[in-house]
């Protein structure tokens, strides 16, 4: 397959159990790209975390609003946008810590934004007036 | 989303098997947990998570894993987990699940061990 700036669009609801639909687009294309299976299997949890994130905190399960994932193929790398329309909010950035949430001293959720940063190759969060947007990038040769 | 059967429990070898199936998701949360207060109860110290049935695994299932490991604490009662994709096993490592938990490839092998 050639790449050179392919560009794929999906527009999934804000409801939970859609982000697998992103997933495995995202999942196709990388295979499409010569990704390899574990390559593939981290990028496939990171769009359904990135999806999550944007349907429940962003979009806030909406049934009006959209989740816009745009997948860019180049030649090197796969890039993957997902944006919501929702107001700003801030991902956990920093590792959640496990004993807290075993002892139940934190809830036990808030694993995205980590699952997210230590998949992918970059990740870029962002908030503007409009809504959020997640940017991944994964590289073949990495 | 369709609701489908999300966990059967079995005994054996005197563990309580919890096994997965299908998406392991805040919508299995329910299920899950009930499944483990009902099984759990009086004498039972094992307790065997079998993900060989379960097909897509989200940080929300992953947090149910976390709280049903976190009551099994509060009983004394050890957690196995078997199963597990290679991949999943990188995230339960990655989230420091893997030690909270024995990890076991195959349902046999937890079986025999836990």
């Amino acid at each position: 397959m050639t790449q050179q700036n392919k560009t794929i669009e999906i527009h999934i609801p804000s409801n939970m159990g859609y982000e697998k639909i992103a997933m495995e687009s995202g999942a196709a294309v990388a295979k499409l790209m010569l990704f390899s299976d574990d390559r593939i299997n981290d990028l496939k949890t990171a769009i359904a975390e990135a999806c999550m994130n944007a349907i429940e905190h962003g979009n806030k399960t909406s049934p009006t609003e959209k989740v816009f994932v745009t997948l860019t193929v180049d030649d090197s790398k796969l890039q993957i946008d997902v944006k919501d329309k929702g107001k700003p909010f801030a991902p956990v950035t920093d590792k959640p810590d496990i004993k807290e949430k075993i002892e139940g001293k934190e809830e036990t959720r808030g694993w995205g934004m980590f699952l997210i940063k230590n998949l992918v190759d970059e990740v870029e969060f962002s908030s503007q007036p409009e809504g959020n947007t997640t940017r991944m990038i994964i590289y073949l040769h990495k | 989303m369709e609701t489908k059967e999300m966990v059967t429990t079995e005994m054996k070898n005197g563990i309580v098997v919890l096994n997965m199936h299908g998406d392991v998701t805040p919508f299995s949360e329910k299920a899950v947990m009930d499944a483990y207060e009902k099984h759990s109860a009086g004498e039972t110290q094992k307790i065997l998570i079998n993900f060989s049935n379960a097909k897509y695994i989200n940080s929300g299932g992953i947090a149910i894993i976390i709280s049903l490991v976190s009551e099994a604490r509060k009983k004394n009662q050890k957690v196995g987990v078997c199963c597990l994709t290679p991949h999943f096993v990188k995230i339960f490592d990655m989230i420091g699940l893997s030690d909270y938990v024995e990890m076991y490839e195959t349902d046999v092998e937890a079986l025999q061990l836990l």
